[in-house]
């Protein structure tokens, strides 16, 4: 009964955070897992946990980083969960080639297939760092908040990742 | 730093089927139109809760209270008043025992 006005402001927001998010979220997840399925669950989790907690937030302007920020949990976790190497780098490096080569849905031998092979060998975190600001053109600002990390620190994740990238590509 | 993108450029090589977005969109929000009607039945089950928590209480303060009150009631027709004639000859002991006994009847 008390809950009336504000499910119906809650359903407002959650259905203008999907018509506005959920497409881009969903090719942030598939960079993450890369199969589609899996990004699929992702971004059904991730509306699922915003919906349950979308009265919590308390600034509006804020959904944006804090939906990825529900979409990179939900990604990172559910690709440590099945790939039982916990958080091993080069295992989890291994693991993305692997399902990028066994995908149907790519368009391989082109020069975006080749970004993101060079991507999958990135660490977790300049992944996620650079799909955000490259891809999204993301604020550091707000990467900092998806992250939990400080700007400087994205900063040079990204610096890193690009440097890295840059390598690959020209080779 | 736009030197990668003038070399890959931002698309991305992964496909989906015509229409998925759409189809997806339609899902999300089925989804939280079902939780929407589970939170609201929740809610109302979470405030019939407190509506019986509440009834229980006053019930049950209304019965001690009922039956501390019948406690005094009950006290109060034991009591016994002794009478003293002034013009008798009267103790020093029941004196006392009568001036206890006002005091007794003032406090109550």
């Amino acid at each position: 009964m008390f809950g009336i006005i504000t499910n119906k402001q809650q359903r407002e927001l959650f259905a203008t955070a999907v018509n506005e998010y959920s497409e881009a979220l969903y090719w942030h997840a598939r960079k993450l897992v890369v199969l589609h399925e899996d990004a699929e669950d992702v971004v059904q989790n991730t509306f699922a946990k915003a919906w349950s907690h979308i009265g919590e937030l308390k600034d509006k302007n804020a959904i944006k980083p804090w939906l990825y920020s529900i979409a990179t949990r939900e990604a990172l976790t559910m690709l440590r969960r099945k790939s039982d190497v916990a958080t091993d780098e080069a295992a989890m490096t291994a693991l993305l080639a692997n399902r990028f080569e066994q995908s149907n849905d790519i368009s391989a031998n082109t020069i975006e297939a080749t970004l993101q092979k060079a991507l999958l060998t990135l660490t977790e975190q300049q992944r996620v760092v650079f799909n955000l600001r490259y891809y999204e053109e993301m604020a550091y600002k707000d990467i900092s908040k998806v992250m939990d990390i400080t700007e400087s620190t994205a900063k040079v994740h990204y610096h890193n990742a690009y440097n890295k990238i840059v390598e690959i590509i020209k080779k | 730093m736009n030197e990668l993108n003038k070399i890959a450029g931002k698309k991305l090589p992964y496909k989906v089927s015509d229409g998925y977005f759409e189809k997806q969109r339609e899902q999300l929000l089925k989804i939280a139109e079902g939780k929407q009607t589970t939170t609201t039945i929740s809610i109302s089950r979470k405030w019939i809760s407190v509506a019986a928590v509440v009834a229980v209480l006053f019930t049950s303060a209304g019965v001690w209270f009922w039956s501390a009150n019948k406690e005094d009631i009950a006290k109060n027709d034991n009591i016994t008043t002794n009478i003293y004639s002034i013009d008798e000859d009267v103790s020093e002991e029941a004196l006392l025992e009568l001036a206890e006994a006002d005091i007794f009847l003032n406090e109550i």
